[in-house]
């Protein structure tokens, strides 16, 4: 049923005929006017490693080579980190390791770094364009950029980089984990490479520590917004990430040097900066934090501290979180520290949970973590008396916890009930102990 | 002591028969006889444990389709088994499929289901069977349904393991195919490809169908694998071609049922006329109340079937009414529709099947393989559109071994009188054919883009069976445009776009105006902070919006205009505002006791000519037409007694449809006894009569098929194209450019030989580029005519009425004019 005019159609005829149908949705994402620096093509185009050749690249086996040595010392300086951070403590601080991690000890140059631009951002058809790669030594970093100058030459450029993270043992990205390996992955499947060709010993992510640690303070977590708010470093002329595609386009078109050098730029950017800023948190998680203190750091701190195992460290913080009354943070502080302290010093368990009370008298967790204490530690009376203050505040909200009919959602009666049973208990148990203590009846 | 007997279902159907009110609406009754199995034992080389598996649920032998499918796709031929509802046809991709994982524990398969209900209903079957393997099999087989309410969590391991992975079209085009490097474990072993319901993938759906099936198998061509596809599929007229088109190859088409099934009884139901002069008929959904109501005393199980959802809403209602006293029948009786919750039609089906529910009152929701046995009775309250569709209705009332009852109760529409009348037209006619076109140009762009991404092209390298050179022209067009790059002999996607996002696999066109409900609540679909429509803010200030459909560009000034009441689920709701530069129709549900009715001025302008013209007196073509659209005003139209009870104009810009149309052109001098009246309402009915054929020949829904009438026609592309002098002067605000379609020209001095300035009737596909209907409706021209002939000739009214020709001018006998030139149009080509 094809229509006959459809065969050995001109482009520009079958055009017209899309255009009359309505169209095809309009996929292209031209640059802005303002950026648009693509001339006519040239009359007989140069071959593209001549051409990547003005942007420094150089011809290496079948791949494009750009090689740089930046100097971090004025970022690093500016971020308040003294150096790159050593992959050792990068690795510690900052994760908690799988049980098949390569063992240290890790040297100078043992780390990759690693970022990717690329043609789109989901799907298995999203060409990575250009690689960057970083291996920090001292405070420089040494930058190796592979271009994909040739659509067809994606397999070789693939080995190279499959080549240099196979052989590192510390890979170190921002977003890595979802966007970048799994990209490069896609691509070495589609270009008949196995699919554990790009397999990192050890890799660690930025994004997911980041996150944890600032989620507060940063809203998204782009790199961009940390390398403002945690580095002090803001970008001047950068190009955005999301106009590299349409650059990439405009200069495999053959549109002059200029218009990829920004896209070029821009990754060596992002290298350098996921160096400083795996510095910099390595500095945060040692104690040294980002200043100046956001009031939820310290709390964030903690809670990634114990995630990597690193307990004692992560109660010094709990401590100074939960002091600072009037921060949001002091309330949750407050509840993990209590759940720490209460293996190894009940007593300052209780101590904090009295005090958290006292703070929130709302706060019935705290209420049934210190009556449990009391009652653990013998006190039955003092946790009777907790039991009962506890049961006043229920009653104040009884009115609106029935409209909202929160009460009948429970089957086991909800908080009313279990409150009450622990009075009864505590009840009967005051007595058990006020008839144990009651002399003995004389015989006779 | 006496013992009764209950009587059987065949003496219930028989004392219902003999009930006079019954005997009085009765039109025609044929009884199909029993027809017994036809058994053969598993195919040999199934595995032993499968055998075993199946004797244990009681299956010792299989039906003879069963065993021509499964050996079939054993032997690695792609197949289609076509056998009525209740017939088994799931064993025969269950088996096939089970047998080469037993084999090869590493062999995985993919199943497409149009639904995401019914793709839970074949897996908890699937399961039952499963379950009798041994345990340490059993436990081992991963079997799960990937479509949009899978949990992240369980999507990876779906991915990665799953055995057999149930999905729906649009899963596999969005979310499977663009992704497939993760798929790639699936893909590489992937050894069989189960497409069931495949009278589903008809029109445009099913173009869709077919490019996304090409996409799936260059893709496991890639990754080495080359899976035999096994479709199943209700009667339709042409199953084995619908499975070609849709696959690009050969396939076997397995069609003799061998399920045995016991006497069938079809009534044919008249409602009886309530108002003789004016052909006015009682109404059927009345009808279906008393008969139902009927069935359940006599304790037979019945399910009714109604177009819509309203009328089942309605239905369900009289009938618990009536039953509310009678025994507590009320909570019997179920409906089942789009919008009720998967838990609650879960429930009514177990309770079709265990007996607790008696009737069911549904949509053709009921009509697709959801698995709730076979019931006493099936009452149908009009005809479903389709004759497929009715067989599947029918087909739900039937059990192997006890006799059933079909009835059709016919509705004022021209169709179902024109069934009453020819019964044999059910009986006989094959059903429709499922028509698609993979190579509409719109749909296979789209696709073709979609495959650019997932892989690249090479150099003559065709997308299916679109061929080589259309393949390259659309690269080079893609290349052009900056979405693809060209590099040495390859075609590389190097665009930021997800192109699979951009295709609706129900739409053709890019542009649909979207239709938001503003009255309904921010967490609705589509809102959110991530959803499509997040911060639309509704049409009011502060208000939110809820997307509560989409109306394509073309149809949009019609139904959606200013001030219209749009229908959507049996609300009504009134649009306050149609936003045109942004797409967006703003409504709110209302209840008023009218609606509205645009009117539009339409010209249609032939393009291009692929066949045709052929005949002397009526010339018939198809080719490529583009239809001009003005929406000019609209009427509100009140409800029942259809009074008009106001009138408004639409502003809005004409549209352009650009797609594929049949035409008849009617020599003048043929005509030159009629006035020139009679000439229009003939013409008119004509249209009307042809549509509805065209209708029943391309199992089509109406709105898939547009019709135009001209008085004049216009050149076509190989002619002149009129000069303007030809028509009367312009008004003075007319717009020029389409003055041609409607503008009543001056009489040309000497008709063209090629038929310019004839009276002409046209069909066209409603959607852009066509997907077959006009074609097939020029193929088949005479069959169709010979079925419009019928229609109108058979109605018992005197000058035309809505169930034939449609309501004729005063003093003009429409049916009269409208035969005479479908009779003109009958003659041999």
């Amino acid at each position: 049923m094809s229509s006959p005019v459809a065969t050995a159609t001109p482009v520009s005829a079958l055009r017209a005929r899309l255009a009359a149908m309505g169209g095809l949705v309009d996929l292209s994402r031209a640059l802005p006017p303002s950026r648009v620096l693509r001339p006519e093509p040239p009359q007989a185009p140069q071959p593209p490693a001549e051409r990547a050749g003005a942007l420094g690249f150089v011809v290496e086996g079948a791949t494009l080579v750009r090689r740089v040595r930046v100097d971090l010392g004025p970022f690093l300086e500016r971020a308040g980190a003294d150096g790159p951070a050593a992959p050792p403590d990068l690795v510690r601080l900052l994760y908690r390791l799988p049980p098949d991690a390569p063992a240290g000890p890790f040297s100078d140059g043992d780390a990759l770094v690693l970022d990717i631009e690329s043609l789109g951002l989901r799907g298995s058809g999203v060409v990575p364009f250009l690689v960057g790669l970083g291996v920090p030594r001292g405070r420089f970093l040494e930058i190796d950029q592979y271009l994909l100058a040739d659509l067809d030459g994606e397999g070789p450029m693939l080995d190279a980089v499959a080549a240099r993270v196979g052989t590192s043992r510390v890979l170190l990205t921002y977003n890595g984990r979802g966007f970048d390996i799994p990209v490069l992955r896609a691509r070495c499947v589609i270009n008949r490479r196995p699919v554990d060709a790009i397999c990192p010993s050890l890799h660690c992510d930025l994004l997911g520590p980041v996150r944890r640690l600032f989620r507060e303070r940063l809203g998204v977590c782009t790199l961009r917004q940390a390398e403002v708010s945690l580095l002090g470093l803001l970008r001047e002329g950068d190009v955005p990430g999301a106009e590299a595609p349409a650059r990439f386009q405009a200069w495999l078109d053959g549109g002059p040097p200029a218009v990829l050098e920004g896209v070029i730029l821009h990754n060596q950017l992002d290298l350098c900066s996921t160096v400083v800023l795996g510095a910099r948190l390595a500095a945060h998680a040692a104690g040294r934090l980002v200043q100046p203190v956001h009031p939820a750091d310290r709390y964030r701190l903690a809670v990634h501290l114990e995630a990597v195992g690193m307990a004692d460290a992560a109660e010094a913080h709990l401590v100074c979180a939960f002091q600072d009354a009037a921060s949001p943070w002091s309330r949750p502080a407050g509840h993990r520290l209590a759940r720490r302290l209460r293996r190894d010093t009940p007593g300052s368990q209780t101590a904090v949970l009295r005090e958290l009370w006292r703070r929130h008298p709302e706060d019935l967790t705290a209420a049934r973590g210190l009556a449990i204490a009391l009652e653990r530690r013998g006190d039955f009376e003092a946790a009777l008396a907790v039991c009962a203050e506890a049961e006043a505040v229920l009653a104040s909200w009884a009115g609106w916890r029935r409209r909202l009919a929160v009460v009948a959602a429970r089957e086991d009666g909800g908080p009313e009930a279990e409150w009450r049973r622990r009075r009864e208990r505590l009840i009967r148990r005051v007595r058990q102990g006020r008839e144990a203590a009651l002399p003995l009846p004389r015989s006779g | 002591m006496t013992i009764a007997l209950a009587p059987s279902i065949g003496e219930r159907i028989a004392d219902l028969r003999r009930q006079p009110w019954v005997q009085r609406r009765l039109a025609h009754e044929v009884i199909l006889p029993a027809q017994p199995g036809d058994f053969r034992p598993w195919p040999e080389r199934l595995h032993p444990e499968l055998v075993a598996a199946l004797a244990a649920r009681g299956l010792d032998h299989a039906f003879s389709h069963q065993a021509e499918a499964i050996e079939a796709a054993l032997s690695g031929r792609d197949v289609t088994l076509v056998t009525p509802t209740a017939s088994g046809k799931t064993l025969g991709f269950v088996v096939p499929v089970l047998d080469s994982w037993l084999r090869d524990p590493d062999s995985r398969s993919l199943w497409l289901f149009p639904t995401k209900a019914l793709a839970q209903d074949q897996l908890a079957g699937l399961r039952d069977l499963v379950g009798e393997l041994a345990p340490e099999r059993r436990d081992r087989l991963r079997a799960a349904t990937f479509d949009g309410d899978t949990p992240t969590g369980l999507r990876r391991a779906i991915r990665e393991g799953g055995h057999i992975v149930v999905t729906n079209p649009d899963m596999l085009h969005s979310g499977i195919l663009p992704h497939h490097t993760g798929w790639a474990g699936l893909l590489r072993s992937l050894r069989y490809i189960v497409i069931d319901e495949l009278h589903a993938y008809r029109g445009l759906f099913g173009s869709h169908l077919a490019n996304v099936l090409r996409r799936l198998l260059r893709i496991c061509r890639f990754y080495g694998s080359t899976p035999t596809v096994i479709c199943c599929s209700a009667t339709i007229g042409n199953p084995g071609e619908l499975a070609e088109r849709l696959l690009g190859r050969p396939v076997t088409v397995i069609d003799r049922n061998g399920a045995p099934r016991a006497e069938r009884h079809l009534w044919f139901w008249a409602p009886p006329l309530s108002d003789a002069t004016l052909g006015v008929r009682r109404s059927a959904v009345l009808e279906a109340r008393r008969l139902i109501a009927e069935m359940l005393r006599l304790d037979l199980q019945v399910i009714g079937f109604c177009r819509s959802r309203s009328s089942v809403e309605i239905l369900l209602s009289y009938l618990r009414q009536l039953q509310a006293g009678a025994r507590g029948q009320a909570a019997s009786i179920r409906g089942y529709r789009g919008g009720y919750l998967p838990l609650e039609r879960r429930a009514i089906e177990a309770g079709l099947r265990g007996g607790s529910v008696r009737a069911v009152i549904a949509t053709n929701a009921l009509e697709l393989g959801v698995d709730i046995g076979g019931l006493d009775a099936s009452v149908l309250v009009g005809y479903p559109g389709t004759l497929a569709s009715t067989w599947q209705q029918l087909g739900r009332a039937g059990r192997r071994e006890s006799a059933s009852l079909g009835v059709f109760i016919a509705s004022d529409a021209p169709l179902d009188q024109f069934l009453l009348r020819h019964p044999e037209y059910l009986l006989e006619t094959p059903p429709e054919r499922g028509l698609v076109d993979p190579d509409n140009l719109l749909v296979l762009g789209s696709h073709l883009q979609a495959a650019a991404f997932e892989l690249s092209f090479d150099q003559g390298e065709a997308f299916g069976s679109a061929g080589t050179e259309l393949t390259g022209s659309l690269l080079d067009c893609f290349a052009e445009d900056g979405l693809v790059h060209r590099s040495g002999s390859r075609y590389h996607w190097s665009a930021d776009a997800f192109p699979a996002e951009a295709i609706s696999l129900r739409r053709a066109a890019a542009s649909n105006v979207v239709i938001i409900d503003t009255s309904s609540d921010p967490a609705g679909p589509g809102q959110g902070p991530q959803g499509p429509w997040a911060g639309s803010g509704g049409g009011r200030p502060g208000s939110h919006g809820r997307v509560i459909g989409e109306v394509d560009q073309f149809s949009a000034p019609v139904l959606v205009h200013d001030d219209a009441i749009y229908l959507h689920e049996g609300r009504q709701y009134h649009v306050e505002r149609l936003d045109w530069e942004e797409k967006r129709a703003y409504v709110h549900p209302i209840g008023v006791d009218h609606y509205t009715l645009a009117e539009t001025r339409q010209a249609v302008r032939v393009l291009e000519r692929f066949a045709g013209p052929v005949g002397e007196t009526v010339l018939r073509s198809h080719g490529e037409v583009r239809v001009t659209r003005l929406a000019t005003v609209y009427k509100k139209v009140r409800f029942l007694t259809h009074e008009n009870v106001g009138s408004g104009p639409i502003n809005l810009p004409e549209q352009d449809l650009h797609t594929t149309a049949v035409w008849a052109a009617f020599r003048t001098t043929t005509l030159a006894a009629m006035t020139a009246a009679e000439q229009e309402a003939g013409l008119m009915g004509a249209a009307r009569a042809l549509h509805a054929a065209a209708c029943l020949l391309c199992m089509c829904d109406p709105r898939d098929l547009g019709t135009h009438v001209e008085l004049r026609t216009q050149a076509g592309p190989e002619g002149p194209h009129p000069a303007p002098v030809a028509l009367g002067p312009p008004a003075p605000d007319e717009p020029q450019e389409f003055a041609a379609g409607w503008r009543p020209a001056v009489p040309a001095a000497s008709p063209d030989p090629e038929g310019i300035g004839w009276p002409a009737v046209y069909l066209y596909d409603a959607t852009p580029g066509g997907v077959g209907f006009a074609q097939a409706c020029f193929d088949r021209f005479g069959e169709m005519v010979a079925s419009a002939i019928d229609l109108a000739a058979g109605c018992s009214c005197a000058t035309g009425c809505p169930s034939c020709v449609g309501p004729a001018p005063a003093g003009c006998d429409g049916r009269a004019a409208a035969l005479r030139l479908l009779r003109l149009a009958a003659e041999p080509a």
